[in-house]
């Protein structure tokens, strides 16, 4: 009988018991992917990051207006409408307009041009430029989660697509 | 112990241990592909996609199909308190190109998404259904414990009478919302039924009855779906087959106004939506509700009294309730009944009869329009030939009169020429009940005395001493009976005080 | 200096993840028996275990993996019951709208919920059958009789957190059900009212205000159930598990019959010092030996019966997890958790039932809600925690009922049980009782003469009349077990299946009219 100290005589390679044990850890570890997954949210509580800010008939050309709700500022040219986001880049507050026409920030004092660009403070990057489109009926369309090019207008179309 | 075999043991341990690892890997895989692969919204979304590539032909076109994702979409809209996602399968609601497609994909029908945007209404405040649900069946509700599933399409301009008043939406798409809402004052529903404080007792006040849920209704006469719609709709039919025992009177309806009605029904659903949403016709009709304008006589009559009375002039046999109708505006009764007698019954209707009451408190009826409803009543026109003799009216609208007759011989009288119409103790049976308290209390001595005198024409109340075989002391001793029937302690009893009025 | 000492700092962050590992698992794979016994004894996770078992742990029989499985299910529900905690919120507005997004949008969110719904109806079952594994076998005896009663508290936990949980959907079946149940624990108003008491002795009032919060169940109620279900049962049942366990071993392991050779491997806890031979021991375990108290069955055995924990035992044991983790996935894959309408309270539900395991209550519960829904369980869970203290026989532990006449016992037991839930339920369903026969009769005697209370006594008398005719009391310990059981089997299933709206009795759902 061998001591109970010594190493036993095991099977070389216990396959049949690695096999078992590697299933399950895969199995446990699957499972446990799953469940990470779950606290990332599928869809938002919040109400949709697009939303409709009217017809292109109420931007003529020179119209600067502010969406309170939304805190954008809609800026309309002759090239056309664009959504400038006035939340701050550097943490997240809502800029205030100052005299200037440009917007500065209650947080930490970083300030922007009226067209978004950075003139101070720790703001490491201009206000963002937002997405506007039209929707299917021809009303504008600003989404709150896609970024455009600072300086990019959109152009809108009358009437419906075709 | 000898019994076990370790290695064997150890071996089947590790054995089973490699199946049911693996069944599980295969059981989570599985429901890793249900929901991330699989799943209806997705498939739809997908294919729709397709849809969108295929009719990008402009720019715009190009760039919506180019925007398309392939996730679940919604209307989150707190101030009604709902979150929608049916657009994630109905992606082309709102987009006009979309009429051709089939169903999930079709643009939405007529122009209710121009003055209904989604983004404002969603979906379940007009269609009802679950609008959290991601499949069509779980979305739709019925049968799967959702207490509003979604209307069957005839049924969905339920939802314009939310905000709307009928003729507000006739012509632009609430067509049958406002036939249902006609019909309802038409039919005479508030007869019976009370609704925003105004209407009679006889059946259930109809406040809040589209909000009514599966539970609240029985269900085991209805041989449809048992949902609301289907209930109403099957109960306009047959009051009784959906409701055993039910007082109701089918109202014989066409398909189109069963419709229309369930619709109007539906539209009673006393939800607090916010005031931004209603439209100032509907603002108006709200405060029209809590302070009526001053209706004419003819008006309320016909909205609320005619269902029975019909016009009122004749005694009108009613076959449903086997009972006689009092002609409330025939000759006779316009020439005896005192205003005050005529308005306290209005007033406090007769306790254990048909006749609700319809004061303030009761049916909703404002003293002034109760006043106005007794000119209407008595301003019958009388023609000559009907005109009672001058002693009988004079007795009739005497406040001093009073019977003096022998009840005990009054009662052998009645047992013999009343019973058969008014029933055994005078309790009511195809004429009124001579017992209720109001009438006791308002019906004076004087009007007792020409109603049986001399009938009223034009109904089942024959005139006995006009007929002959009576005399007016067999009257007296009637009305001692019946008086003895009320059980009343004449001298302090309010028909002394109301006799001594005009 | 500068050099070496960058060099060494060098060398120790090249060892860095090698020093890592050695601090966190003390060794490698171990390969020779000494070593899984380290193993198991210097990991915190593992060493609640023996060092060494006997071979017969494993066989399936002796246990069924029963308590192991518990603690898997344990493990599954507090997992998902966390995660679901992520999206749920305990308030009357927004409880059903988050179990509806948990179900509908939440990843995985819908199956984590499913798990959560059927892995607590299987703990309950299992619960209740581990309990009967325990018990058949005799393995409540001593020195195992506070395991018992500690299982006992494991027992009535376990049904407390499910019931707690059922609240928090607040849909119709919870808001229905916690109804019921509140106003069980205000049932003995019912007595204070049938002896005209005064209101100071209403003390089911107090029982259902401190449950609710309130006189109907509502926000307070759900706040306070939450609060029970996430917080208060599970640390209580964390507790009591932790010393459930760990008694398994101080009480002297798993119960074996007398005569089985036993462990005698390193860290028995029931060993005493003077057996143990110091080359073979861990030097630091040998003061605490010391003071561990037992007896020393080991002197003259073989130690070489017994086999190491690892890694037969921890094998066993994942196979028992795994099988019960296929279990609960199995069932939230292929069957949604209910969930009925939001909760309203102007609508009752018709038939409203309370949680399966509840509905042999709620059928003696209809009777009298004080006898059925109070008295009887409170009788029936003291006098199961009792039975290790009133059977003190010397029985051979770990054999399935004792022995063959055991299981003669416990055959006619169910058979008498049987024949007395049916006619309990049988009698009044046909004949009706009390109330139909005297229709003045004081509220009193229906409270203590009720199909309920009869078939109590009916079991008592029974097991008592066994112990007498057998002159043991293990003997009238089962068969007062096994009408406990089969009471409880035959009513559940009555008060399931053959129940209907009005609680009137039906051989079918079918059968049921429409509502």
């Amino acid at each position: 009988m061998p001591g109970r100290l010594e190493p036993d005589e095991m099977p070389r390679r216990d396959w049949l018991g690695l096999a078992g044990l590697w299933t399950a850890a895969l199995a446990v570890g699957g499972s446990l992917v799953g469940m990470a997954r779950l606290p990332k949210p599928r869809v938002s509580p919040e109400a949709s990051s697009r939303f409709r800010a009217g017809s292109p008939l109420e931007y003529p050309p020179g119209t600067v207006k502010v969406l309170p709700d939304q805190i954008v500022r809609m800026i309309a040219t002759e090239a056309g409408v664009a959504a400038l986001s006035l939340v701050c880049t550097h943490l997240g507050c809502v800029v205030g307009e100052d005299a200037d026409g440009g917007f500065l920030c209650p947080c930490h004092g970083s300030r922007f041009d009226a067209q978004g660009k950075v003139l101070g403070g720790p703001a490491p990057r201009p206000l963002r430029w937002l997405e506007v489109s039209q929707a299917a009926d021809g009303a504008l369309v600003v989404d709150a989660a896609r970024e455009v090019p600072a300086g990019d207008f959109y152009p809108p179309t009358s009437g419906r697509p075709a | 112990m000898s019994e076990i075999n370790l290695p064997q043991l150890d071996r089947r341990i590790k054995w089973a241990l490699l199946l049911t690892s693996l069944a599980t890997l295969a059981v989570l895989l599985a429901s890793a592909l249900a929901e991330n692969v699989f799943a209806p919204w997705r498939i739809i979304r997908g294919r729709y996609a397709g849809i969108l590539a295929e009719k990008a032909g402009d720019a715009r076109g190009a760039a919506l199909a180019r925007q398309f994702e392939n996730r679940i979409v919604q209307n989150v809209l707190p101030e009604l308190g709902t979150v929608d996602r049916c657009i994630t399968c109905h992606p082309g609601v709102d987009d006009p190109r979309m009429t051709d497609q089939p169903q999930p994909y079709r643009a939405h029908s007529g122009d209710y998404l121009i003055h209904h945007p989604p983004e404002k209404f969603g979906c379940t405040v007009c269609h009802r259904g679950q609008g959290r649900a991601l499949t069509f069946e779980e979305a739709k509700a019925v049968g799967h414990h959702w207490d509003y599933p979604l209307l069957p399409p005839e049924y969905t301009q339920s939802s314009c009478g939310l905000c709307h008043t009928g003729p507000e939406v006739e012509h632009r798409g609430g067509e049958v919302y406002a036939l249902g809402e006609r019909l309802f004052g038409e039919k005479g529903c508030r007869a019976c039924h009370r609704l925003s404080g105004r209407g009679g007792s006889l059946g259930p006040a109809l406040d809040g009855v589209g909000m009514k849920v599966r539970g609240q209704l029985p269900m085991a006469g209805v041989s449809g779906e048992h949902t609301l719609p289907q209930w109403l709709a099957e109960h306009f039919d047959s009051p009784q087959r959906v409701v055993p025992g039910s007082l109701m009177k089918p109202p014989q309806l066409s398909r189109e106004e069963n419709t229309a009605l369930t619709v109007y029904m539906l539209s009673l659903q006393n939800r607090d939506l916010p005031r931004s949403y209603l439209s100032p016709e509907k603002h108006r009709e709200y405060y029209l509700a809590a302070r009526p304008a001053p209706a004419s006589g003819e008006a309320l009559f016909s909205q609320f009294c005619s269902p029975c009375h019909d016009t009122g002039e004749i005694g009108i046999y009613d076959k449903f309730y086997a009972a006689f109708a009092p002609a409330v505006r025939g000759v006779a009764f316009a020439q005896i009944a005192s205003a005050s007698y005529v308005e306290a019954v209005i007033r406090e209707g007769r306790p254990g009869t048909a006749m609700p009451a319809w004061g303030a408190a009761a049916g909703g009826l404002s003293d002034a329009e109760i006043a106005e409803l007794r000119r209407y009543l008595l301003a019958t026109p009388v023609p000559q030939g009907s005109r009672l003799a001058e002693p009988i009216l004079a007795r009739a609208h005497d406040p001093n009169y009073r019977s003096t007759g022998d009840a005990g011989r009054g009662a052998a009288i009645f047992t013999r020429h009343c019973t058969g119409c008014h029933g055994p103790g005078g309790a009511g049976l195809l004429a009124p009940s001579l017992v209720t308290s109001t009438f006791q209390r308002h019906a004076a001595d004087g009007f007792l005395y020409a109603t049986i005198a001399e009938g009223r024409a034009n109904t089942a109340m024959p005139g006995f001493l006009s007929r002959g075989g009576f005399f007016e002391r067999d009257i007296e001793d009637v009305i001692a009976y019946l008086r003895k029937l009320g059980g009343q302690d004449r001298a302090a009893s309010p028909v002394a005080r109301a006799q001594g009025q005009p | 200096m500068a050099a070496s000492g960058l060099a060494t700092f060098w060398e120790n962050l090249r060892a860095l993840p090698r020093n890592l590992r050695d601090s966190l698992v003390r060794h490698g794979a171990p390969s020779s028996d000494r070593a899984r016994s380290q193993a198991v004894f210097t990991n915190f996770f593992l060493h609640v275990h023996a060092t060494r078992i006997h071979p017969r742990t494993l066989s399936l029989t002796t246990t069924w993996g029963l308590g192991v499985s518990l603690i898997a299910q344990f493990v599954i529900l507090t997992a998902t019951g966390v995660l679901l905690m992520v999206y749920y919120t305990p308030s009357v507005e927004l409880a059903y709208n988050s179990i509806k997004d948990l179900h509908y949008v939440v990843p995985t969110g819908r199956f984590i919920r499913n798990i959560h719904r059927w892995a607590a109806h299987l703990m309950v079952i299992t619960v209740i059958l581990h309990m009967a594994r325990v018990f058949y076998t005799a393995a409540y005896k001593a020195p195992r009789e506070f395991n018992w009663v500690l299982g006992m508290m494991l027992f009535v936990l376990t049904l407390a957190l499910s019931f707690s949980g059922y609240l928090l959907p607040w849909d119709q079946l919870a808001y229905w059900a916690v109804t019921i149940g509140a106003n069980i624990a205000a049932s003995p108003n019912e007595l204070v009212h049938a002896l005209g008491l005064p209101a100071a002795f209403n003390v089911g009032d107090l029982q259902r205000e401190l449950l609710l919060g309130a006189s109907t169940v509502g926000q307070e109620a759900l706040t306070r159930f939450y609060l029970l279900h996430v917080m208060v049962l599970p640390i209580a049942m964390v507790l009591i598990m932790g010393v459930h366990i760990w008694r398994i071993r101080k009480d002297g392991g798993l119960a074996r019959p007398e005569g089985t050779p036993t462990p005698a491997g390193k860290g028995v806890g029931t060993m005493t010092p003077q057996m143990q031979t110091p080359s073979s021991a861990p030097g630091k375990s040998y003061g605490l030996m010391c003071i561990v108290k037992g007896r020393s069955p080991y002197t003259g055995q073989d130690p070489d019966e017994t086999v190491p924990a690892w890694p037969y035992l921890l094998r066993a044991e994942l196979l028992v997890f795994m099988i019960t983790m296929l279990v609960c996935v199995a069932l939230g894959l292929l069957f949604d958790a209910p969930l009925k309408e939001i909760a309203n309270p102007a609508v009752p539900e018709n038939p409203a039932k309370a949680p399966w395991y509840f509905l042999g209550l709620q059928e003696m519960v209809s009777y009298s809600a004080f006898v059925g829904g109070l008295v009887i369980p409170a009788i029936v869970v003291l006098g199961l925690a009792l039975i290790p203290f009133l059977d003190r026989e010397k029985e051979p532990a770990g054999v399935w009922f004792s022995g063959a006449r055991g299981k003669r016992i416990a055959a006619w037991s169910v058979l008498f049980a049987a024949i007395a839930a049916v006619l309990s339920v049988a009698v009044p369903v046909r004949y009706g009782w009390l109330r139909n026969w005297f229709p003045d009769i004081h509220q009193l005697w229906i409270i203590i003469f009720n199909p309920g209370s009869l078939l109590t006594v009916a079991y008592a008398v029974w097991s008592l009349w066994i112990l007498s005719r057998t002159r043991s009391t293990r003997l009238g310990a089962i068969a007062l077990f096994t009408c406990f059981l089969v009471g409880f089997v035959i009513l559940t299933y009555v008060g399931t299946y053959l129940r209907g709206p009005n609680w009137e009795f039906y051989w079918s759902p079918a059968d049921w009219p429409v509502h």
